[in-house]
Formats: structure tokens, sequence, C-alpha cells
């Protein structure tokens, strides 16, 4: 019995107690307030359930707009206490049986059926694969014979591919002769996101599969990984050096990462200074291979995940020299997370949401033109007030056929000025 | 963490509560207070299988399911007022003339 | 001369274009012209005879035939049947033609004052040229077929003549035009006996053809003939006397082959081939049936007579010619005294090969004739219309002509033919001048006479002008129509030396010398009898035509009309008077041999002589025939004189009536019923009528009416037909259509409208029944929903 399940138990107890307090409250602005304690109420929920997000449009909105509207209206109305019998005595026995039904039904449902066992099947895997292998110039990759990329060069990655899970051969082609540089065999699991990386061990090219995490990371920290590529069979360590003037406060991040091997992941807090880092040889500071000074190319930043590969590019006259290149590649959003949902809105359901909003333009003017009481005119109003009480469709009539008001002062025809010179005096 | 079945157990109960209402009330915003019962029960049913099934497609339903009660809401409560001008009464019982 | 036989043609052509004139501008023309041009027609018919018979004379009889100019063939079907439209000129059909057109012509000029008023005189006139056309295609035509064209043709005209006058009011028209009608069915009904000849003779012999160019008719008589004229020729050289010439004339003389032997038998005319097959005793086959030729002959000339006894009115089909008598004067005269009746004669004539050759139709053919005559003369003595008792003398002197072909006197036959048409015509003629004299006197005296005062007369719808009772004393008052009935009269009965005692005489000759020296029992029977009954007809003859003269023209006048009859005009008698000579002359035509020396001045036999080189059968006993028989002669004439005394006997002196307007022979109570048997014509129109006429007629209107109109129109048609398809609609549309289809396509809407009815009720307008609905409504789907889980779990 965890705090969050009592919490939950409280919560839901207030929900179910304001709900049916809501019914049975015989004032409309009562069951209006009882109402905004249920909204909260579900609100809490919603945080529980890890969507930050809703709970806040749950009480902006809902609690704060339509409750309001509510109010409003039952205000405009008068919250009249409605008498009298109904018509429909059978009504409370029926809804009652009616409930109890349905909540035996998806009682027995939700005990007898492994509802919170389900879990959705595992995404596609991911993988996207990095050249790495010093002595093969541009290649082609091709995956179980399909042309992914052509032209693929030293430290070029290819994006992200989803592929359905299975057993593919990753090659990695020469264009020109058609001589596989390396081809291997791969089995994708379910729900891997990874990295393919073909490095170069001496001679031998090697193809190797670091998994990756795409999740979301910590708060305002990324995520960072390393893979030694470096030929020379040589085992490097990610050290920080701290200050150029104290040799000693150099630290290890990331040691001992053998040849084709990946480091663990670790997250660093976003801004992490890397201008003192650098790649150096396995238990010897002196021999730096490459320092990360270069701050628009390595940086920490949240909600990424970078993959720091160690590799040794090849140079002109067969010398080389080890260069560290990121391939970064962004976390998920967490979840729940207004990011998180306003990704999905803007990507996949962005024809829904301008539905709504086009749904909700017209229920604007729609509340208006139904509640839009319009002025009578001037001389309908006289007209009401005229002598003469006509029906007022009737006068309508009269007045559309004579092309003038029949009642009201109005209508009373003009006499002709009386002659005064022409008549005898 | 709490089950999703005690999520959905709360949100049936929640729904049925808000039926309840819609039947037995006769005050018509009270029927309407309750058709929101109703609706944010099933919001809460919603965001409990979104966690269940780690999608936020579930939280974006509950976004577009507030955003269409807030202009169903806008609209009936404007009927209501519409009716209440000439009829100069809002129990549901009496607004029985679109009948067959 | 050669050429003039190719004139027929115009023998035909002349009166068909004088009808044609006078059928569509007739009434144009008016009364004058149209006379002229039809009296024209018929003289130009008389000129073109006069030259055909030239051309006979120089061309020594031999007869041509004559294809008309543009006219290829009339009937050819493929190669078996072959009828051109060919006419012989030969001296049976010149004989013909000659009469025809001489009395023709004058009962043309005749018809002319005697028609003069009526309303179609023109078409009065185009009929009888039409009539003359006929005729002569009938004489003139070288086949059967022909002949029947002609036969039908002149049939018609006597039917559009007889029912000239078809518009008299007070049913005068009615009777024309039945009368009309009656000789035509009448006729019909020989003309079928006539077909079915044809059509045997075109089984039998292949053709229709009586003789095929090139063929001789008489070879015999050829033969002889060129005998004599060599003789003649030896015995001219021999006196060296130059007046003989033997003129040849004719390219041809003698002719090429005397007789017939090099001619197959396929290209004979039916009679060559008939002597031919009779000679080889032929089978003629009838599919299944094979008949020897003499069978088939009796059975030609069975059906030939057939046609002969409706044509020229012999028992059994005489019954229209009393009848036709409602005809003008001029159309009885002509028609039914002269030519057309003398039709079937002159088939039989024509066809004297094969009835000389079928003796027991030649022994019918001879009681047809005589009972025929005898029964006519008896049914003659006991009318009172003038034209009545001339048609039954025709009808009996046409069953002499017919006797006379019975007994094989084929020659004597046409030479009655010849006298009959002059005398009788001159009779017919004479009494349409004393009808008109009559008519005339009665208008007078009705009019003019007794100051309108109509009572004694009568009115003119009862008074019969026809009626001898009505006559009387005419002789003076009609002098000229008196003398020439007189010579007609006494030319008719047979008194020396007018025409008709030559003729008769030769008939009873021949009769005599056919019961004589006939070949067979039968010939010699039949000679016999036609000797016998014949006299006694020649007696009835003169009786009944001398009781008419003393009704008619001696005696006193019975009426007032009859005082003040009034002689004709100039245009009707001067044909009478012409007639009247020719009544007296034309016998010489054919006198007899060792005959006081008449033969010196004209000719022994001539006509028969004439006729024989067409004929080959012309006496029944050539070598004795032609000579004057007084054995029999003197006993004829005995009779005739007696016949004339008797009647003058009764009915002279003033007694031709009694005094209640009856006939003598009635009143006298031995002779009485006779004399009505004969009053009442022997009810033979009666006997036909009930035996008939009748029957047929009720069965027709049986058929008609039961049979036709009531049951099937009546009861079939409507019982069944209309009345079935009304209900058979009345079913369709209303229990089908109505019932079943409407009630279905209105019980649909119907049930609609009650089943929204039931529905509407759904709509409270509560919206908390809504409401509840709708919640039921999900409850009810969360249930199904949940089901499977809630029954796993």
């Amino acid at each position: 019995m965890t705090t969050e399940f009592w919490l939950f138990v409280i919560v839901g107890v207030v929900a179910v107690v304001s709900a049916v307090m809501m019914l049975l409250s015989e004032n409309a602005v009562h069951s209006a307030l009882f109402l905004i304690v249920v909204m909260g109420c579900i609100a809490f929920l919603f945080l529980m359930l890890n969507a930050p997000f809703l709970a806040m449009v749950q009480i902006a909105v809902y609690a704060g707009a339509i409750m309001v509207l509510f109010l409003f209206v039952i205000m405009l109305l008068g919250a009249e206490r409605l008498g009298g019998k109904t018509p429909f005595r059978w009504m409370t026995p029926g809804a009652m049986v009616l409930a109890l039904l349905f909540l035996v039904v998806v009682g027995l449902g939700l005990g007898a059926g492994p509802i919170a066992e389900f879990s959705p099947p595992p995404p596609n895997p991911q993988v996207r694969v990095a050249h790495f292998a010093a002595e093969a110039g541009a290649v082609d990759l091709r995956v179980s014979g399909v042309v992914i990329e052509e032209g693929l060069e030293f430290g070029d990655a290819v994006g992200y591919l989803s592929f359905p899970a299975g057993d593919y051969e990753f090659a990695l082609v020469d264009p020109e002769t058609e001589a596989v540089v390396i081809a291997q065999n791969v089995t994708l699991e379910p729900g891997f996101v990874g990295t393919a990386i073909a490095y170069a061990e001496g001679d031998q090219p090697l193809l190797a599969i670091v998994p990756e995490s795409l999740e979301a990371t910590d708060e305002r920290s990324g995520r960072l990984t390393v893979f030694n590529a470096y030929g020379d069979a040589l085992a490097v360590s990610l050290v920080d050096f701290g200050s150029e003037f104290d040799p000693n406060d150099t630290q290890v991040i990331i040691g001992d990462i053998a040849l084709g091997t990946a480091s663990e992941t670790a997250e660093f807090a976003e801004g992490t200074d890397l201008r003192t880092w650098a790649f150096i040889e396995a238990g010897n500071e002196n021999n730096v291979l490459v320092r990360l000074n270069n701050e628009e190319v390595f940086r920490v930043r949240r909600g990424e995940s970078t993959l720091v590969v160690l590799g040794q590019e090849p140079r002109l006259a067969g010398v080389s020299r080890a260069v560290a290149l990121p391939l970064v590649a962004p976390a998920a959003p967490s979840f729940g997370s207004p990011a998180d949902v306003g990704k999905l809105l803007f990507s996949r359901y962005m024809l829904p949401m301008q539905a709504v909003a086009i749904l909700l333009l017209v229920a604007m003017v729609g509340a208006i033109v139904l509640t839009h009481r319009p002025k009578p005119s001037a001389a309908l109003v006289r007209a009401r007030m005229g002598r003469r009480r006509v029906s007022r469709p009737l006068t309508s009539v009269i007045a559309a056929q004579v092309g003038q008001e029949v009642t009201g002062p109005g209508s009373r025809p003009e006499l002709p000025e009386p002659a005064d010179e022409a008549a005898g005096n | 963490m709490v089950q999703t079945d005690a999520y959905v157990m709360l949100s049936m109960v929640l729904f049925i509560l808000g039926a309840m209402g819609v039947l037995l009330r006769r005050n018509a915003i009270l029927v309407f207070m309750s058709v929101e019962l109703m609706l944010n029960a099933a919001n809460l049913a919603l965001v409990a299988f979104a966690r269940q099934w780690g999608s936020s497609d579930g939280h974006l339903f509950v976004f577009f399911v507030i955003t269409v009660a807030a202009a169903e809401v806008a609209v009936g409560l404007a009927l209501i007022v519409a009716i209440f001008r000439t009829k100069r009464s809002i129990n549901i019982d009496e607004l029985n003339q679109l009948e067959g | 001369m050669e050429s003039y036989a190719q004139l027929v043609p115009l023998m035909i052509l002349i009166p068909a274009i004088g009808a044609f004139i006078n059928f569509f501008w007739g009434a144009k023309l008016g009364e004058a012209w149209s006379s002229r041009i039809a009296i024209t027609a018929s003289a130009l018919t008389f000129v073109v005879a006069l030259l055909l018979f030239s051309y006979l004379n120089y061309s020594h009889g031999q007869a041509a035939i004559v294809d008309p100019p543009f006219f290829d063939s009339w009937i050819r079907i493929g190669d078996s049947v072959e009828i051109p439209w060919q006419m012989r000129v030969d001296t049976l059909s010149v004989t013909m033609m000659l009469f025809v057109s001489l009395v023709g012509t004058l009962i043309h000029i005749y018809a002319r004052g005697y028609m003069h008023g009526d309303p179609r005189f023109s078409r009065f006139f185009a009929y009888i040229n039409m009539f003359l056309a006929f005729m002569f295609i009938l004489v003139a035509g070288n086949n059967f077929l022909m002949m029947f064209v002609g036969w039908e043709g002149v049939g018609l005209c006597s039917f559009l003549l007889i029912g000239f006058w078809f518009d008299k009011p007070h049913g005068v028209g009615w009777q024309n035009s039945n009368a009309a009608k009656k000789a035509m069915i009448v006729n019909r009904i020989g003309d079928f006996g006539m077909l079915m000849g044809i059509f045997l003779i075109f089984w039998t012999f292949g053709t229709l053809d009586y003789f095929r160019p090139g063929e001789i008719a008489n070879v015999h008589f050829l033969e002889e003939t060129i005998h004599e004229l060599e003789e003649a020729e030896h015995a001219a050289e021999e006196t060296a006397a130059g007046g003989a010439e033997a003129e040849h004339g004719l390219t041809s003389w003698p002719p090429p082959f005397t007789n017939n032997d090099h001619i197959p038998t396929e290209r004979l005319g039916v009679f060559g081939q008939a002597e031919r097959m009779l000679a080889e005793g032929a089978q003629v086959s009838f599919g299944s049936i094979s008949l020897p030729i003499e069978t088939v002959i009796v059975l030609i000339t069975l059906f030939l007579l057939l046609g002969a006894t409706g044509k020229s009115a012999q028992i059994p089909l005489f019954v229209w010619l009393p009848d036709a008598m409602a005809g003008p004067t001029p159309v009885s005269a002509l028609i039914h005294a002269a030519t057309m009746v003398t039709a079937g004669v002159y088939m039989m004539v024509r066809s004297n090969v094969l009835y000389a050759n079928a003796d027991l139709t030649s022994f019918i053919v001879t009681i047809i004739g005589v009972s025929t005559a005898i029964v006519a003369g008896f049914i003659a003595i006991g009318q009172w219309d003038i034209k009545r008792v001339l048609a039954y003398s025709t009808i009996s002197q046409l069953g002499f002509m017919v006797a006379a072909v019975g007994v094989g006197a084929f020659g004597a036959a046409i030479f009655h033919m010849v006298t009959h048409a002059f005398f009788k015509a001159l009779l017919f003629l004479g009494s349409g001048s004393v009808i008109h004299g009559v008519e005339h006197g009665h208008h007078h005296a009705a009019h003019h006479g007794n100051g309108g005062d109509h009572h004694d007369e009568g009115h003119d719808e009862e008074f019969d002008p026809q009626d001898m009772r009505n006559m009387g004393g005419l002789r003076r008052n009609m002098p000229i129509t008196y003398w020439t009935y007189l010579i007609g009269t006494l030319a008719l009965a047979g008194i020396i030396p007018f025409a008709g005692f030559w003729s008769k005489d030769e008939i009873l000759a021949d009769s005599w010398l056919a019961g004589v020296f006939g070949n067979t029992v039968l010939q010699q029977f039949s000679g016999y009898i036609a000797l016998g009954v014949l006299l006694a007809a020649a007696g009835f003859t003169a009786f009944y035509m001398w009781r008419q003269m003393e009704m008619v023209f001696y005696g006193e006048p019975r009426t007032e009309a009859a005082r003040h009859a009034s002689e004709s005009v100039p245009s009707m008698t001067i044909p009478l008077i012409v007639l009247a000579i020719f009544s007296i002359f034309i016998g010489f035509v054919n006198t007899p041999k060792a005959f006081l020396g008449l033969s010196n001045i004209f000719g022994e036999g001539e006509l028969i002589h004439f006729l024989e080189w067409s004929l080959v059968h012309v006496h029944p006993y050539a070598p004795q025939g032609g000579v004057f028989n007084p054995v029999i002669a003197i006993p004829a004439l005995a009779i005739g004189l007696g016949g004339i005394f008797l009647a003058r006997s009764i009915y002279g002196n003033g007694k031709a009536l009694t005094a209640n307007r009856r006939d003598p022979l009635a009143v006298n109570p031995s002779t009485g019923v006779i004399w009505s048997l004969a009053n009442a014509r022997l009810y033979w129109d009666e006997f036909y009528f009930r035996v008939f006429e009748n029957p047929f007629n009720r069965a027709g209107a049986f058929l008609a009416d039961q049979l036709d109109w009531s049951f099937w129109h009546d009861y079939v048609h409507d019982s069944i037909l209309v009345r079935g398809f009304n209900a058979l609609g009345t079913f369709l549309s209303q229990p089908v259509d109505l019932g079943l289809i409407d009630g279905a396509v209105n019980g649909i809407g119907r049930l609609t409208r009650w089943a929204s009815g039931r529905l509407r009720r759904v709509q409270t307008g509560y919206v908390r029944m809504y409401a509840i609905t709708v919640l039921i409504g999900v409850v009810f789907v969360i249930v199904i929903i949940l089901l499977p889980m809630i029954q796993a779990g």
C-alpha cells in the first residue's frame, strides 16, 4: 500500500462523493461547484498518471472556462427548483438497475481480463549506420540487397532507419568495384534502437552494433555514449583535464574503452563544458588523441543523446589521425510533457487539430447566433406601442403588402395644405 | 504504480454517476453538467490507458475531447438560453415538442 | 385477193373500236352520232365479211389461218401448252360472219329508231357493238379457247343488254335485272360443261386448235373437187370454147398436199387427231384409268352438249330465254334470235367430226333437240306476251337445229340457222314495231283521247303494250309491219317458197335419210324420232304463229291503244322490209337438187356445198343428201298449212279472245287443262325453283345465317373468343392486376404506414427517454464486447 495508492483512494473517494453530491443537490450552483471539485480531483489523478500537461489543461479549460460558463448560465436563468411530478416514475429504478448492470459487467470484465497486463507491442527496431572504416572510400550501404544510401563517406552516418524486426544483411559495398567491404548478418530485435558502426581493426573491416537509448532524458541533461573505433587497437579513455594548469585534477569520465566497444551511457547536465575533455590513450595521459575543444560540435544539450565515435581518419600518404565525431540524436520528450503532446499534435494529428479548431470557431459563432436577440426596429417598437393591437405576423404581412406600417403615427395620410390664397376670402 | 484497473473502475463509477444524472435530473443545466461528468470520466480512462501503453496518443485524445466538450457546452448552453427565452422553463420534460 | 383473209382481225377490231368510242364519248356525241358510229362499224364488218367471202371463192374454199399482226402468242406455257390467237377464215366461219353482220347491221339501224329518247342510248350501241366483236371472236377463232372467249363475251353482253332497263320504276327494273342474272347463271351452268369439254379435248389431243396451218379439213371433198375441176378443164379444153377459163388465181392451186397424211399426229388439230385416233383405236389414259378414244369422244361431246344446251337454250337450260325478253326488242332480235343462241349449234357443227363419231351423244342430242322443239312449241301456244311467243318459237327452232345436229345433218343445221336468223329477226323487229305502235296508241288514247279519262285504259303501269290481248286489228293501222310480219310468219311456218320451207325441209329430209340409211340402230332410231317429232313441232309452229297473227293483226282492235296505234318510223320499218325480202329469197342459197328446175337458177345445195369445205359431215348419208324428197316435203307443207288453218278456225273471225278475255282453247273443256299447262309454261321454272333453286338458296342461307353468322360469328367468335378474351382480360385485370399487383404495391405502402405509425411513438420528444435508450444501447454493446473476456477469465 504505497502512498500513491492511498492518494488514489482518497482522491477517488472525494471525486465520487462530489459527483453524488452534484447529483443530489437541489441548488444548481452547488451542483456546479461540486462538479468543479470533481474536475479538480480528476486533474490530480491526471498528475498521478504522468499527464502533467493534461492536468493543467483540465484545470484551465474545463474547470476554469467551461464550468464558469455553466455558472454564468445558471445565474442568467436562475437556479430554479423544479418541482412537480415527472411522467417518468419508472426512470429512477430503471436507471439504478442499468447502473448496477453496467458496474457488474465492467467489474467482471476488469476482474477477469488482463487489462493491466496489456502492454504495447515493442516498436520496430531503429538502426543507423555510421561509416568509420578508414580504408574503404565512399561506399554504398545495402541492407539485404536494397540500396539505402549511396556515397557514404568516412564519418557519415545514415539517419535512423526503421525496419521490421528480423534478420538483415548489412553490406557496405564499393560502388565502382562492387567489392563488398563489409557484409554482416544482423538480427534486429523488436524495440532495438542503436547504431551500426563500420570500423576497421587493422585491415579487417568490422561492423559493430551499438545499442542506444532514445528515451527521455532527465530534466536538463543529455546522454553521452562513446565508441572506440580507433584502429590502432588501443583502449581509450575520455577524460576531463580540468584546468590546464593543474595536471592533477584530470578526471576520467569514461575509461578503458576497448576497440570496437562502446562505453556506458552517461548523462550529463546541460551546458557541461566539454572544452577540457579529451580522448586519451587509456592510462596514458600524455597520448592525447583528440581534444573536444570545438564547442559547436561537442555540446551537451538536454533532450539529446550523443554518440561520440573515435575514429581514425585516413590522410594522404598513409598517415591517419584520430577524429571524434558526435552522432547526435534527439531523445524522446518525457512522457506526458507538453513537449510530448505537442510533438504528436503538430505532426500526426495536425488535421484533426485544425478541424477541432474550426469546430470551436463555429461553436463560438453558433453560440452567438443562437443567443442573439435582434433589437426590434424602431417602427416595430412604435407598432407595439401603437393603439391598435394587431398581431405581429399580420402586421408584418400588411406592412409588406402596403409598403409601410399601417399602424402607428407614420401611416396616417397627409392632408393637403389648405389653399389660402385661391379660396375666396 | 496503481493498476490501470483501478483507474478504469473509478472512471466507470463516475461515468455511471454522470449517466444517472442525465436520466434523473430535470434541470437542463444539471443534465449538461452530468454530461460533462461523463466526459471527464472518459478522459480519465483514456489517460490511464495512455500511461499503461506508454503512448501519448491518449493524451492527445483527451485534449481533443476537452476541446470538443468546450465547444459543445458553448453551443448547448446557448441553446438552453434561447429555449429559456421562449419557454421560460428549462424543465426538460417540457421540451417534448420534437415528437413523432 | 389473197391477202383479203388477213382482214379478218378487222372483224373484231372495228366493232371493238365502235364500242370503245361509244363507251367513253357516247354521251357527248349524242344520239345521232353514236348511232352512226355503231351502224358504220357494223356495216363495215359486213363489208369485210364480203371480202372474206370473195377470198374463199378465190381460194376454192381453202381455209386460211390468220395470225393477227403484232400478236406474238396468246398462251404459251413451256413446251406443252400453246394456244395461239389465231383466226380461221373458212367457209363455216365466213357463213356465220356474213349473216351475223348483215342481220346485225339491220338491227343496228332498227335500234336507232327503237331506242330513240332512251337516256342511255349510246351505251346501248356500245353494248351491241361489243356483242358483235365477241360474236366474231367466237366464230372466227381457230381454237376452242377463242371460241370460249367469245362464248363468255356474248354471255356478258347478253347480261348487260337484257338488264339494260334495270332502272325502270315500279319493280320492272328489278325484274329486268333478275332476268339478266338468270340468263348469266343458267349460261354459267352450261359453261361448266363447255369447260369440261375443253379440258378433256386438251387432255386427249394436247391442243385446242381446230386445224393447224397446212391441214386440210375435208380431204375427201378436196379430192373430189380437184377431180371435178380437172374434168371441167379437160372438158373446156376439148370444147375449146373460149369462155371457160380455168382461172386458178390461187398460186397454190391445186394445193401441194391433198391429204393430211404427211402431217404427224401431234401436229394435227383436234379433229384431224380425232379421226386418226379413231382409225387407230387409240387409248387415252387418265392417270390410272385408260379409256378408248370412242368413249372419250362421247364424254367430250356430252360435255360440249351441256354447254350448247345452256347457250342455245335447250332442255334443260332454256329457262333463261323467255325471261330474256325483258330486254329491248333489238336485243331480243339480235342476240336471242339470230346470233348468240346459235353459238351452241355452231360449236356442235364445228365439232362435227366428234359428234359424228359419238353415237350415244348424237342420240342424246337428237332427243334433247326434238323434245325442246316440241315442248317449246307447246308452251308457245299458251302465251299472251307477243315476245314470249317468239321466244319459245326461237327455242323450238333451236331444237330443230340441235336435232339436225343429232341426226348428223350438220349442213342442214347451218342452213336453218341462216334462214332462221333472218325471219326470226324480222319477227322480233316486227313485234317491236307492234309494241311501239301500241304504246303510242296508248299514250294517244290516254292523253289526247277522251278528255283525260283514264279509266278505260287503266294507268300506264298496268297497261302492258306487249300483251296480245290488248292488240287486234293492227293490220289497218300498221300495214308495213303487218305485211312484213306476215312474210316472217309464213317463212317460220315453212310455207313454200319462203325461206323456212327449204331449211326445215332439209332437216326433215336428212332425218329421214338418217333413219333409213343410218349405220347403227341408234342412228336410225334417232332419225325416225327426229322426223316424227319435228313434223309435229312444225305443226305447232304454224299453229301458234297464226294464232299470234289472228290476235295481233286480224279482227278488231280490242283496246283504245290498239285502235290508235300508228305505224313506226322509217328507221324501224326499212329494216323490216329488207329482212322480209331476205326471208323470201334466202332459202334459195341451198335449193335441193332436182326441184322444179330451181336449181338451174340458184345452183344445187350451194350453201352446203360451200360448207363442205369445212365440214367433213354435212349430210347423214352423203350420196343421197341434198336431194329433194317430196315424200317428206309435201306432208311437212301440209302440216304447216294445216296448222295455219286450224289456228284460223279457232282464233279467226274475231274469236281471238272470248268475251272475258280468255283464250278460246282455255274455255274449251277438252283443251282447257292442256292450254293452261301451256300458259303456265309447264311449270318449268317453278319446278326448277322447287328442286334446285330453293334448296340451294335455303342451304346457302343456312350456311350463311346459321353456320357462319350464328354459329361461327356469334357463337364461336362472341362466346368463345370475345367473351373468353374479355373474361381473361377481366380476370387478369381484376384479381390479378388489381388484387395481386396493386394489392402488393399498395400493401407495401400500407405496411410502411402502419410500421411508421407504430415506430413514430419512439420519438417521444423526451430527452430522458432518448438518453436511457442510448444508455441501454451502450450497456448492451459493452456487455457484448466484454463477454468473451469475462468468459475467458
